[in-house]
C-alpha cells in the first residue's frame, strides 16, 4: 500500500507536465486556463477570477494539491477564509481517500491556519499526520480538535490510537474506557482497548473487553486470535485452546494461528498435535518469507525504474518496467511512466491490463480515463 | 593467563569530573570516555550509496590482555566501504592503566587489523592462559593470538577459521566437551554491494538502506577447535547446516541445565535459532518448539542482540533479544527443559522499547540490589525513520529489574540527553570498584564509557580460573545465595551485539551477606564456598574434574 501511495505521488508531478505537453486544457502550462494563469490572476489582484480558474481545474483534477491551495488563497484574498478552509478540508479528504497522506496533511494544515477554531480541520490534520506516521505532530492536532468540541467517537479513537503510538498508554486507556462507558462506538473502542491491555501484558483485564469487541464483530479472526492470546495469558488454557482451534479452522492459512495453537498444544502435553501445527507454521512461514522477498524485490525494481523516469530517462524506465513480471503494480507504474512520457495509447493499454488484474485501483482508473481522452484527442502517441 | 589477577580489594574510585552525571533511577551514570583517555570515533564509511554494512557496526570487547587485573578495551573500527585496507579501518586497543585511565597501545601490541570491522570477542582460544581476539567483519574473520608479552600475532593461515562473507557476531564455548573453546560466527546476508536495487524515495532520488528482507540470509558457521587454537569448519557435522537465517547476535549458554552449552542466535526477520547441544559436538534445532524463534504472536522479529540472565531468581537463564522499533524487545522466560515463554509485555521489558530500535544489550546488576537489570543500546538504521516518534539517534535505556522477573525503565537523563546510534554494548567493572560499568560504541559516532555510581550495597566478584585449555572458565555457572535472594550467572564469551563483556562474574548483594557460592565448571568440576567474603573479587581455581 505504501509503495502504491508513493508511486502515485511521484508520478502526479510528471503527469501534470505530460498533460501540459499534450495541450490538455487546465494543464499548468496553459496560459488561458491553467494554474499559471490562475496564479497570475491572483498575484494581479483578481482573486475572484483566479478562484474560478482554480475551481475549474479542480473539476477535472480533484487531487491537484496546488489547485486546492490556489483556490484557498483566492478565497482567502476575498475574505472568505472559512469557505477557503472548507475547500481545503474537502481536498484533504480526497487526498486521504487516495492514500496521499502527506499532501492531505499539507492541505489540512493550511485549513487550520485559515480557520484555527475549526475542530473539523484539526481533526483532519491529525488524521492525515497519523496516517503519514507523523504521530508526534498528529497528537496536538487531535487534542485541539477535541478541545474545540470534536468529541465524536471516531476522533477519540484516532486520538487514543495516536497516544498509544506516542507512549501515552494511560491516557489512551482512559479515553477508550470513557467511550465504552458511554456506549459510543463500543465495538471499535473495545477492540482497541482490549489490544492495548493485551499489549501491556494485562491479559486477564483484556479478556472481557475483547469478548465485548468480538460480540460486536463476531467474524473477526483478528479479534478472536487476540482473545485467545488474552485467555492464554490469563491462564485460561482450555478456553484459549478452544479459541485457537476455532480461529485456525476459520483461517488455517494464517501462520501465527498455527504457531499459537501448536505451542499451546505442546504446553498441554499434546506433543504430536503441537509438532504438527508447528510444522504447518513452518511451511506457511517459509511461503511468507518467499512472498515478502519477491514483493520487496518487485517494489525496489519499480522504484529503480521510477528513479530513471524522474531523471527523464523515460524509455529506460519503461523498458525496466516491461522486463518485470506483469503484476498490477508494475503495469500501473508502466502506465504512469508512459503517461508522463506522453504516450497515452501505450499508457492506456498498460493501465487496462493493470486494472484487469486489480479492478479496485481507483487511482489507475482515473488515470486510464484521462489517457483514453488524450488518445482520442490525438495527443501524444 | 599468567598471574593475572590478584585479589583486588574494592576501591571506590574517586574519578575526576562529573560532566554528564545524572541520576539514573537508583544509580548514577557518568560518561567518562574522554577523561579516561579513550577518544574513539567509529568510521562507518558512508559515502552516499547506502550500502547496508555501513549501518550495522560496530562492537567492542573487554579483556585483560596483559594479565594485570585491569580490564582493557578493544574497539572495532570499520573504515571506508568497500574496504580499502587503509588505516581508517584500524581497530584500537586501549590498555587500562588503573585509576580510571587508559592508554592506546594498538601499535605496540602489534594489532594491524584492517578489515571493515563489525564485532569482537575475547577469550583464550589456544589454551595458553591469556586472552586472544577474534574480530568479525565484512570479508570474514581475523584471529589474533596473544603472545603473552603484550603483543598479538595473527593466527597462521592453516589454523585460523576460514570464513568469507559478512561476519557479524561471534561466540565461544566448549561446545563439544573436549576442553577447548569452539566458535560460532553469525553471517548476516548474502549481500552484493553492487546489487543495483534502488531503495529510497524515487520522487526525490534520495536513497536509503535497503530492507534486509530483500537479501537471503548467509549461512552461519561453526568451527571446532582442534586444539591450540586451530579451527576447522564443522558446521555440517554439528548439525548446524540449516543455520541460514540473517544472523546478527549470538550467545552460548547452557539453557536447559544439562551442563552443555546451547546456542542461541538472533536473526533479522527470520526465525531465531535455539540449538540444543546434545553432546559430542552436535546440536538439535529446537527453535520453534522452544518458543524462542518468534515472538508470542508467532511473528519473526528483527533480532539484533541477545543476552542471557536469570531475571526471576529461579537459577535458569532467560533470553533477551533486541528488535526493531514497533516490535518491542523480547524477553523469553525459561520454563525449563529448553522451553520458553514470551513475557515481554507482562514483565514490563518490552513496552519501553516500542519506539526504539535496539542493538546491543547487557544484563547486569547495575544497582547491586541482587536483581538483574538491562542496559540497552539504541539507534536507528535510517537517518530519516519513517515514524516521527522514533529518531535516528536514540537514547540508550536502563531497565531496572525487581528480581521477580519484572522491569521498569529508569528515568535516565544522562542517556536521554545524549542520543546516539548505538550498536555495541558491553559491561565491565573497569575500575574494579565492584559495580558493572558500561561501554557503548555508536555507528559513525563516539565511544562512550559510563561509569556506574550505584547506591551503597554489598557485592561479590568471581575470577574463575579453569584448567587448560579453557583457562578463563568460559561456560562456568555460578550460583549465589545471599539473604532471601538466589542468583545465577553464566560466564559467556560473546553476546550482546558484536561484543563481549567482562570475563569475570559480579553479584550485587543489597544489604545481605553472601551465604553460599557454588561454581560449576563446564568440565563438571564444582566448588562450594560457604560464607564467602563480600566486597571483593575472589580468585577461584578449578579443581580436577570428576569426569
Amino acid at each position: 500500500m505504501a509503495s502504491r501511495r508513493r508511486h502515485g505521488r511521484v508520478l502526479a508531478g510528471w503527469l501534470a507536465a505530460a498533460l501540459a505537453a499534450a495541450g490538455l486544457a487546465g494543464a499548468p502550462g496553459d496560459p488561458e486556463t491553467g494554474l499559471e494563469r490562475a496564479a497570475a490572476l491572483l498575484a494581479g489582484g483578481q482573486p475572484a477570477a483566479a478562484a474560478e480558474l482554480y475551481a475549474r481545474h479542480l473539476d477535472s483534477h480533484p487531487l491537484a494539491v496546488e489547485a486546492h491551495e490556489g483556490l484557498a488563497a483566492s478565497l482567502a484574498a476575498q475574505e472568505r477564509a472559512r469557505e477557503a478552509a472548507a475547500r481545503l478540508d474537502e481536498g484533504a479528504r480526497r487526498l486521504l481517500a487516495a492514500t496521499r497522506y502527506p499532501e492531505a496533511a499539507r492541505l489540512a494544515a493550511r485549513a487550520v491556519e485559515l480557520a484555527p477554531d475549526s475542530a473539523g480541520s484539526h481533526q483532519l490534520l491529525g488524521r492525515a499526520r497519523a496516517l503519514a506516521r507523523s504521530y508526534r505532530e498528529a497528537e496536538p492536532a487531535l487534542r485541539r480538535a477535541v478541545e474545540l468540541g470534536r468529541r465524536d467517537p471516531q476522533t477519540l479513537l484516532y486520538l487514543a490510537s495516536t497516544l498509544w503510538e506516542n507512549g501515552g498508554l494511560a491516557e489512551a486507556e482512559q479515553l477508550l474506557r470513557g467511550l465504552l462507558e458511554r456506549g459510543s462506538a463500543a465495538g471499535p473502542a473495545a477492540a482497541q482497548l482490549g489490544r492495548l491491555l493485551l499489549w501491556q501484558g494485562r491479559a486477564a483485564e483484556a479478556v472481557p473487553v475483547l469478548e465485548r469487541a468480538l460480540a460486536a464483530r463476531p467474524q473477526s479472526t483478528d479479534l478472536l486470535f487476540a482473545l485467545a492470546r488474552a485467555r492464554e495469558g490469563a491462564g485460561e488454557l482450555e478456553a484459549a485452546l478452544a479459541a485457537y482451534r476455532q480461529v485456525t479452522e476459520l483461517a488455517p492459512e494464517v501462520a501465527r494461528h498455527r504457531f499459537a495453537l501448536g505451542r499451546l498444544l505442546l504446553r498441554l502435553g499434546d506433543r504430536a498435535g503441537g509438532e504438527s501445527e508447528l510444522e504447518a507454521y513452518r511451511r506457511l512461514y517459509e511461503e511468507e518469507q518467499r512472498l515478502t522477498r519477491e514483493r520487496g524485490l518487485e517494489r525496489v525494481r519499480i522504484d529503480a525504474a521510477l528513479e530513471l523516469a524522474r531523471q527523464g530517462r523515460w524509455r529506460e524506465a519503461a523498458e525496466a518496467l516491461r522486463s518485470l513480471p506483469a503484476s498490477p503494480d508494475a503495469l500501473g507504474a508502466l502506465g504512469r511512466v508512459l503517461a508522463a512520457a506522453g504516450e497515452p495509447v501505450a499508457a492506456a493499454e498498460a493501465l487496462e491490463r493493470a486494472l484487469a488484474a486489480q479492478p479496485g485501483r481507483r487511482d489507475l482508473a482515473a488515470l486510464l480515463a484521462e489517457q483514453k481522452l488524450l488518445a482520442a484527442e490525438g495527443g501524444g502517441r | 593467563m599468567s598471574c593475572r589477577a590478584l585479589l583486588v580489594a574494592a576501591v571506590v574510585a574517586l574519578l575526576p569530573g562529573v560532566a554528564g552525571a545524572a541520576e539514573c533511577g537508583p544509580l548514577r551514570l557518568v560518561e567518562l570516555a574522554a577523561e579516561a583517555g579513550i577518544e574513539f570515533q567509529h568510521d562507518r564509511g558512508a559515502a552516499g550509496a547506502k550500502r547496508l554494512p555501513e549501518t550495522m557496526g560496530a562492537g567492542l570487547a573487554w579483556l585483560d590482555y596483559d594479565g594485570d587485573g585491569w580490564l582493557d578495551l578493544y574497539l572495532v573500527q570499520s573504515g571506508s566501504f568497500p574496504p580499502d585496507g587503509s588505516a581508517r579501518a584500524a581497530d584500537r586497543l586501549f590498555r587500562n592503566l588503573g585509576g580510571g585511565r587508559f592508554a592506546e597501545v594498538s601499535e605496540r601490541a602489534g594489532l594491524a587489523d584492517r578489515q571493515y570491522g563489525q564485532g569482537a570477542v575475547a577469550a583464550d582460544v589456544d589454551g595458553d592462559g591469556d586472552a586472544d581476539l577474534l574480530v568479525t567483519g565484512w570479508g570474514g574473520l581475523a584471529l589474533v593470538l596473544n603472545a603473552g608479552d603484550g603483543r598479538f600475532e595473527p593466527a597462521s593461515a592453516d589454523s585460523a577459521p576460514a570464513l568469507d562473507g559478512w561476519a557479524s557476531s561471534s561466540a565461544l564455548a566448549d561446545a563439544d566437551g573436549d576442553g577447548d573453546l569452539d566458535l560460532y560466527v553469525t553471517r548476516y546476508l548474502e549481500y552484493d554491494p553492487e546489487h543495483g536495487l534502488f531503495c529510497g524515495d524515487p520522487e526525490t532520488g534520495e536513497r536509503s538502506y535497503c530492507d534486509p528482507s530483500l537479501f537471503l540470509g548467509a549461512g552461519d558457521r561453526y568451527f571446532e577447535n582442534l586444539g591450540g587454537g586451530r579451527f576447522a569448519d564443522a558446521t555440517s557435522e554439528a548439525g548446524l547446516a540449516t543455520a541460514d537465517g540473517r544472523g546478527l547476535g549470538v550467545v552460548f549458554t547452557d539453557l536447559d541445565g544439562d551442563g552443555r552449552p546451547d546456542l542461541y542466535v538472533a536473526n533479522d526477520l527470520t526465525l531465531n535459532f535455539l540449538f540444543r547441544n546434545v553432546g559430542g559436538g552436535r546440536f538439535e534445532d529446537l527453535s520453534l518448539v522452544s518458543g524462542t524463534a518468534v515472538n508470542g504472536d508467532g511473528k519473526p522479529e528483527a533480532g539484533m542482540g541477545v543476552a542471557v540472565g536469570d531475571v526471576d531468581g529461579d537459577l535458569d537463564p532467560e533470553l533477551a533479544v533486541t528488535n526493531f522499533d514497533v516490535e518491542t524487545n523480547t524477553l523469553y522466560l525459561n520454563l525449563g527443559g529448553a522451553v520458553f515463554q514470551d513475557v515481554s509485555a507482562p514483565s514490563g521489558f518490552g513496552p519501553p522499547s516500542f519506539n526504539r530500535l535496539a542493538f546491543g544489550l547487557v544484563a547486569a546488576d547495575f544497582d547491586r540490589d541482587g536483581a538483574l537489570d538491562y542496559f540497552i543500546g539504541n539507534g536507528h538504521i535510517f537517518e530519516r525513520p519513517k515514524r516521527d516518534n522514533t529518531g535516528y539517534r536514540q537514547p540508550d535505556q536502563l531497565l531496572v529489574g525487581d528480581g521477580a522477573g519484572g522491569f521498569r525503565e529508569a528515568g535516565c537523563p544522562a542517556l536521554s540527553a545524549a542520543p546516539e546510534v548505538t550498536r555495541g554494548v558491553a559491561a565491565a567493572d573497569y575500575d574494579n570498584d565492584g559495580d558493572p560499568d558500561v561501554a557503548t560504541l555508536a555507528n559513525g559516532g563516539p565511544f562512550r564509557l559510563y561509569d556506574n555510581r550505584p547506591p551503597p550495597a554489598g557485592w561479590l566478584g568471581v575470577i574463575a580460573h579453569g584448567a587448560a585449555p579453557n583457562t578463563a572458565a568460559v561456560g562456568l555457572r555460578a550460583t549465589l545465595v545471599a539473604g532471601a535472594r538466589r542468583q545465577a550467572r553464566w560466564l559467556t564469551a560473546g553476546d550482546s551485539y558484536q561484543s563481549s563483556s567482562d570475563p569475570r562474574l559480579l553479584f550485587g548483594l543489597g544489604p545481605a551477606a553472601p551465604a553460599r557460592l557454588e561454581l560449576n565448571w563446564p568440565t563438571g568440576s564444582r566448588r562450594l564456598l560457604l560464607q564467602p567474603p563480600a566486597d571483593r573479587y575472589l580468585v577461584v581455581p578449578e579443581l580436577p574434574s570428576p569426569r
